[in-house]
C-alpha cells in the first residue's frame, strides 16, 4: 500500500509536448481516473507511471521512493492493459504466476495465491485453459487476477474495459469498484469514457492536451467543471453553450441570449456573475438541468423560454429533446410521457440554480 | 478474274469456320456432358492427374526402379540387375560415408547458425535506430546465386605462399597478425567443411533474419511490457515470452533450411568439388551421373537423398496446414 505522487511531470516525444507539467496524487487506497479524449496524454502519464516511459521532467513518487530511474521490475506496480497482453503461450494459471515464479515465490504459495485469486474473480475452472480458449470477459479476469496476485503497492489500469461489449462493461464496472473496495490497494485507472471515471473513482483528473484541466471528485467535477472543456466532457448528452450577456436590471441579473432571458437567481449572482454585467458570456445547463414547466409544481416564468422540437428520442425513462431556439441547439432530457411531437413549439425552463457561467475567452468558469 | 473468285472463296470458306467451329463444340461438349455425367471427377482431375502422372509420378517410379539395376540403366541401355548393390554403395562405401557425414554436419552447423543468428539478429536490431538498413545489408546474399557467393569465398579463402602477396582477405589478416597463410579449404576434414559451411551461412541468414524479424514484429508490444512489469529482466522476457512464442515461426525456418541444405551441391562443387573430404551427397549424385555414367548409383543416392527430406516435409507440410502448429 502506497501513495502515489507525481509532481511537475513532463513528457515530451521530439518537439511533441504529450504531457505538461503535471501533477497529481493518489493517497494510499485511493481510486484514481485520468480521463480524456484520445491523446490528452492519460496513458502516457500511467506509462510514465510504470516506468514504461522515460520521464522528460519532474518526479514521480511511490510511498516515500522517488522512482524516476527504477526499473518496472522493482517498482512494485502492477498494469493491466487495454487487449489484457496475457502470454498466449501459457494457461492461466501460468500467466497469473508468471511473476510470483520470476520472484522466487514458494512453490506452495504461488498455488494458493493463484486459486484464491481465480476464485476471487471466478474462473477458478479456466486455470488450465489458455487464453485463446477464453471469451473477452474471461481474458479480461485473468489479466485482472495476474495483477492482483503479485499484491502489489500499485494498481495501474490502461482502459481494461474499452474491448468488453456494453454489457459486459457495466458488469465488470461494478466488479472492479468491488474488488477495490475489498482489496484497498491504491489504483490509478486511465479511461476515455466519463462514466468509468465517474462510477469508479474516488477522484477524477480531467485531462486535455497534455494538461490535468480538473482533479477533484466526481460529483464536484460534475456540479462545478472548472471550464467549457471539463462541463462538456462529463455528462451525457453533453452540456448546452449558448452565448449569451449578462444583464443586470432593478438589482436582478438576467442572462440573456438569442431567444430567451432567464433570471439569475441569487445563490448564482454572486460578485463574479456582477462583474460580467454587460458583457459576452457562454450560458453553461446541462440537459437534465431543463424541464417541461407543465410537470413542474412551481414553474418559475422568468426561467422559461420557447423552442421549437426538432428531433425527439424516447428512450423508456426519459426522452432526450433537440429543439431549436432561434437557430441555436438546445438538448432537453424530459420526462417520457410528456407528450412531444416533432415540429411542436414548447416552453422549456431552466432550472437556473445549476446553471453555469463560462468566460467566453479563457473558457473558464465564472460561476 | 481467276484470282478475285479465288479470293472470294476463301472468304466465304471463312464464313463457315464459326459454323465448324460451333458444330466441333457441341459434338465435344455434348461427349463430354455425356461422360461427365456418368464419372463427373474424371472431368475435373483427370487433366490434372495426366500432367502429374507423366512429369512427377513416372520419373518418381523409374528412378526407383532404376536404382536396383546396373550402370547402364535407361530405357535403351544395359538393363541388369544388380539388387542391393548400389544401396549398398550408398551407405556402406567411404566416399559416401564421408558425404553422409559432411551432409550431417551442414544440416547440423548451418541450420543451428542461420536459425540462431538470424533470430538473435531479428531481435537485437529492432532496438537499432538504423534497423532498415542494416537488415537489407545482412540480406542482399540472398539475392547472390551460391555459383556467384562461391566465388566470392574462394577468393577470401585464397592462398599464396609465404612471402607473396596475400590476394585473400582471410590469410591477408592471418599474415598481417604475424601468422602463416594457410591453405583453409585443405584443412580436412572439419576446417574446410566448416568454411564451405559459411558461404551457406552467410547466403541464408538474411533471409532466416527477415522471416524471424516480422514474426518477432508480430509479437503485442504489451506482452514485453507487462512481462517487464511482471518482473522479468531483459534475458527472462527473451527467454519465456519472447521465444516461446517465435518458436513455431523458428521451426518452419528450421525445417526449410534442413530441407535447403541436405539437398546442398552448389557451394561444395564450385569451390573444392567434394576433394579434401569435403565431398556431399548431392554432389557424388552428381558425380555418379554426369562424370561417371553411373545411372543405377545416382539413382539409389537421389532415392536416398530423397528419404532423408521426407520426415522434414512431412513436418512442415502439417505445419503449414495448421495442425502441428502452436498458432
Amino acid at each position: 500500500m502506497a501513495e502515489v505522487r507525481l509532481l511537475d511531470i513532463t513528457k515530451k516525444f521530439g518537439n511533441f509536448t504529450a504531457v505538461d507539467d503535471v501533477s497529481l496524487e493518489a493517497s494510499d487506497g485511493e481510486f484514481v481516473v485520468l480521463v480524456g479524449p484520445s491523446g490528452c496524454g492519460k496513458t502516457t502519464t500511467l506509462r510514465m507511471v510504470a516506468g514504461l516511459e522515460d520521464i522528460t521532467q519532474g518526479q514521480i513518487y511511490i510511498g516515500d521512493r522517488l522512482v524516476n530511474d527504477v526499473p518496472p521490475k522493482d517498482r512494485d506496480i502492477a498494469m493491466v492493459f487495454q487487449n489484457y497482453a496475457l502470454y498466449p503461450h501459457m494457461d492461466v494459471y501460468n500467466n497469473m504466476a508468471f511473476g510470483l515464479k520470476l520472484r522466487k515465490v514458494p512453490k506452495k504459495e504461488i498455488d494458493q495465491r493463484v486459486r484464491n485469486a481465480a476464485d476471487l474473480l471466478g474462473i477458478g475452472d479456466k486455470l488450465r485453459s489458455k487464453p485463446r480458449e477464453l471469451s473477452g470477459g474471461q481474458r479480461q479476469r485473468v489479466a485482472l487476477g495476474r495483477a492482483i496476485v503479485r499484491d502489489p503497492k500499485v494498481f495501474l489500469f490502461d482502459e481494461p474495459l474499452s474491448n468488453l461489449d456494453a454489457k459486459l462493461r457495466v458488469r465488470m464496472r461494478a466488479e472492479l469498484s468491488e474488488l477495490h473496495e475489498r482489496l484497498k490497494t491504491t489504483t490509478v485507472y486511465v479511461t476515455h469514457d466519463q462514466t468509468e471515471a465517474m462510477t469508479l473513482g474516488h477522484r477524477v483528473a480531467v485531462m486535455k492536451d497534455g494538461l490535468v484541466q480538473q482533479y477533484d471528485d466526481p460529483q464536484t467535477i460534475y456540479d462545478h467543471p472548472a471550464n467549457m472543456f471539463v462541463a462538456g466532457f462529463i455528462g451525457s448528452p453533453a452540456m448546452n453553450f449558448l452565448d449569451a450577456q449578462v444583464v443586470g436590471e432593478d438589482g436582478k441579473f438576467y442572462v440573456q441570449g438569442k431567444g430567451f432571458k432567464l433570471l439569475i437567481p441569487n445563490e448564482k449572482a454572486t460578485d463574479a456573475v456582477k462583474d460580467y454585467a454587460g458583457k459576452e458570456v457562454v450560458f453553461g445547463i446541462r440537459p437534465e438541468d431543463i424541464r417541461a414547466p407543465e410537470m413542474m409544481r412551481e414553474p418559475r416564468e422568468e426561467m422559461q423560454f420557447p423552442g421549437r422540437v426538432r428531433v425527439r428520442e424516447p428512450l423508456g425513462d426519459e426522452q432526450i429533446v433537440y429543439a431549436d431556439i432561434s437557430g441555436d441547439d438546445i438538448v432537453a432530457k424530459l420526462d417520457p410521457h410528456l407528450p412531444i411531437s416533432h415540429g411542436q413549439d414548447i416552453t422549456l425552463e431552466a432550472v437556473t440554480e445549476r446553471m453555469h457561467l463560462f468566460d467566453k475567452e479563457s473558457e473558464e468558469a465564472i460561476v | 478474274m481467276a484470282r478475285a473468285s479465288r479470293v472470294s472463296v476463301v472468304f466465304r470458306g471463312l464464313w463457315r469456320v464459326p459454323q465448324v467451329l460451333w458444330s466441333c463444340t457441341r459434338r465435344t461438349t455434348s461427349f463430354v456432358m455425356r461422360r461427365t455425367q456418368e464419372r463427373p471427377w474424371l472431368f475435373f482431375v483427370g487433366p490434372a492427374l495426366l500432367i502429374l502422372g507423366f512429369f512427377l509420378v513416372y520419373p518418381s517410379v523409374a528412378t526407383v526402379w532404376r536404382s536396383f539395376y546396373g550402370r547402364g540403366a535407361t530405357l535403351f541401355g544395359d538393363i541388369r540387375y544388380v539388387g542391393l548393390d548400389n544401396w549398398r554403395y550408398v551407405f556402406t562405401h567411404p566416399t559416401m560415408t564421408g558425404a553422409l557425414r559432411n551432409n550431417a554436419l551442414w544440416v547440423g552447423v548451418f541450420t543451428m547458425t542461420t536459425v540462431g543468428l538470424g533470430t538473435a539478429l531479428a531481435v537485437l536490431l529492432d532496438r537499432v535506430r538504423y534497423e532498415r538498413i542494416l537488415k537489407s545489408v545482412i540480406f542482399v546474399p540472398a539475392a547472390i546465386s551460391y555459383v556467384g557467393a562461391s566465388v566470392i569465398w574462394r577468393f577470401m579463402y585464397a592462398y599464396r605462399p609465404a612471402g607473396m602477396p596475400q590476394i585473400g582477405v582471410l590469410n591477408a589478416l592471418v599474415v598481417a597478425l604475424g601468422g602463416e597463410p594457410q591453405g583453409w579449404l585443405l584443412l580436412r576434414p572439419w576446417v574446410n567443411n566448416l568454411l564451405l559451411i559459411v558461404v551457406a551461412i552467410w547466403i541464408w541468414t538474411g533471409f532466416c533474419m527477415v522471416i524471424m524479424s516480422a514474426a518477432y514484429k508480430n509479437i503485442p508490444k504489451q506482452l514485453l511490457e507487462a512481462s517487464r512489469i511482471d518482473g522479468a529482466n531483459e534475458w527472462q522476457t527473451f527467454r519465456k515470452v519472447i521465444l516461446p512464442l517465435l518458436w513455431p515461426t523458428a521451426t518452419v525456418v528450421g525445417v526449410t533450411m534442413v530441407v535447403q541444405v541436405l539437398k546442398t551441391f552448389d557451394v561444395v562443387y564450385v569451390m573444392t568439388n567434394g576433394a579434401f573430404e569435403t565431398e556431399v551427397v548431392a554432389n557424388r549424385m552428381y558425380k555418379e551421373m554426369f562424370n561417371f555414367r553411373n545411372y543405377g548409383r545416382a539413382s539409389a543416392i537421389a532415392v536416398a537423398l530423397f528419404l532423408f527430406l521426407v520426415p522434414f516435409m512431412v513436418v512442415n507440410v502439417r505445419r503449414f496446414t495448421g495442425q502441428g502448429g502452436a498458432r
